[in-house]
């Protein structure tokens, strides 16, 4: 292997080792706040709602969708972090002198990122399983779709925190950036309801929300986790969802560049 | 001309603003010597910040060139990194890792082996009275002991260039006093520093060479014998205010 692109990656090696040091303080803290938030929000889904006439369906639903609806959540607070940092104590210029070229530094950041939500989210189709029991099936259950779908799906939310780190100007706009584009993202692809639903609503609107790369995550992981039938096809997700991470990451990592105004 | 370290060249750094363009530096052209202490003063806003961190490649200029080893550093620009160790400012240590992980890490970015980084760190940590907090983040520290902390995490790399940004802004005397004990023994081991500074006594008692920057531009670089001597006044300080005496008439 080249000698300078060894230098690199052992270098990205040992920063992400440190990354590691400091999401083992806070895991078990997100995983608490998960476990929470996902059995009350289950437990009146799966069971009080269907009281009310909601299909029994919703609450698998609910569980496999949490997975993204957490990613969604967890790109605020990490933009929230990284844009309190560039307006405190810098932590980021460090890294930005070290021997490595800073686009780089910055698909490390993202890669973290990615693996912080997959940890924490790690727990939430089981804890569903565990609280639903027989009322999710699990019989379409693909784990190497899941596998795919999982890690394509974090590294995008690690992908558009820096796009979002480079357009939001200020902590105070971090309000904002949640009600007037996150929200809109996560709410219209598809987060409470399936992508056919839509279309049976209305084919115009539901060719709309096709655009939006949440819909494929939504989409895609469901495939994995409860079977094709109710939802858009896999690999299309999985297509739409690599090209948004590739626009997103570059578009991201070009911000950046003129935000900070690194090398 | 081999004793040359870093030579800048026509250096520039233009901003975009709303009032239109600002020259934070203007064709800034000088030599930095091999093992020398160079002092870069000016008052708030005359571009030693924009100069130093732009020598520690954390921003691009908008124009000209720097050379290291007879190439400009954005050829290699990594290869360059190696060589330097910054400290900026504003205290920039990893806030949730512990002193010691912090200057561990900061050894291991750099590729030196365990005996490297081992030797290195208790050097660093008995020269610099860090024994006591090694195991606290720096969050509870004092502004001088993140200060120490943050040379110590500088020097872990042994670089050659070291790029000082107002190391001594707010510290009590007596710490300031170490550290100007610091650079002298840096300059002893042959280490080449840029000290920028908003303390004339500092520069006078520490630098090789004084430059004087104002609004972007060198206004005037000697060492400090020769700067009394030209200005015949017997301190940098009163030369230093002559100059912006005769620039505000």
């Amino acid at each position: 292997m080249n000698k300078k692109l060894k230098s690199y990656l052992k270098l990205l090696l040992q920063l992400l080792k440190t990354d590691f040091i400091i999401l083992k303080k806070n895991i078990f803290n997100s995983i608490i706040n998960i476990f929470i938030s996902i059995s009350l929000l289950l437990f009146v889904f799966a069971y009080i709602y269907p009281q009310l006439g909601m299909t029994k369906f919703f609450g698998p639903l609910f569980v496999v969708s949490a997975m993204v609806s957490f990613c969604i959540f967890e790109i605020w607070a990490t933009t929230a972090d990284f844009i309190s940092d560039l307006e405190g104590n810098k932590t980021i210029s460090y890294p930005l002198t070290l021997p490595i070229p800073s686009w780089l530094y910055f698909v490390k950041l993202a890669i973290y990122y990615a693996c912080k939500t997959m940890i924490s989210t790690a727990i939430i189709i089981p804890l569903g399983k565990l609280l639903l029991l027989n009322r999710m099936d699990l019989s379409h259950f693909s784990p190497i779709k899941f596998l795919i779908i999982f890690v394509n799906i974090n590294i995008f939310a690690g992908f558009l925190s820096l796009f979002i780190s480079g357009v939001t100007k200020n902590i105070s706009n971090i309000r904002r950036v949640w009600t007037r584009f996150l929200f809109p993202l996560w709410f219209l692809g598809c987060a409470d309801f399936p992508w056919k639903i839509a279309y049976k609503f209305s084919p115009k609107f539901s060719y709309i929300l096709l655009i939006n790369p949440i819909t494929s995550a939504m989409e895609g992981i469901r495939t994995a986790v409860l079977g094709q039938s109710r939802f858009i096809n896999f690999w299309l997700c999985f297509l739409i969802l690599s090209i948004f991470t590739f626009i997103f990451g570059f578009l991201g990592i070009k911000k950046l560049k003129k935000r900070l105004d690194f090398v | 001309m081999n004793n040359i370290f870093v030579k800048i060249i026509n250096l520039k750094k233009y901003y975009q603003q709303k009032n239109g363009v600002v020259k934070a530096l203007d064709n800034i052209s000088f030599d930095i010597n091999k093992g020398e202490v160079i002092g870069l003063l000016g008052i708030n806003g005359a571009g030693k910040t924009t100069l130093s961190s732009i020598l520690a490649t954390l921003h691009p200029p908008t124009g000209g060139d720097i050379i290291f080893k007879d190439k400009s550093i954005y050829k290699d620009i990594n290869e360059y990194r190696k060589f330097i160790g910054y400290c900026p400012q504003k205290p920039n240590l990893i806030m949730d890792l512990t002193v010691k992980q912090n200057l561990i890490f900061a050894g291991k970015y750099y590729g030196l082996c365990k005996n490297a980084i081992e030797e290195r760190f208790e050097k660093l940590v008995k020269k610099y009275a860090l024994q006591k907090y090694l195991y606290e983040t720096p969050t509870s520290l004092s502004g001088g002991y993140k200060q120490r902390v943050m040379i110590a995490r500088t020097l872990m790399h042994q670089p050659k260039f070291i790029i000082l940004d107002e190391p001594t802004v707010g510290l009590d005397p007596h710490i300031r006093h170490q550290l100007w004990e610091t650079i002298r023994e840096l300059k002893k081991e042959e280490i080449t520093i840029l000290l920028t500074t908003h303390y004339i006594e500092e520069a006078e008692i520490l630098a090789d060479r004084i430059c004087i920057l104002d609004k972007g531009k060198i206004k005037l670089i000697d060492t400090p014998e020769n700067l009394s001597s030209i200005y015949q006044k017997s301190r940098l300080e009163e030369v230093f205010l002559q100059l912006m005496h005769e620039e505000t008439e």
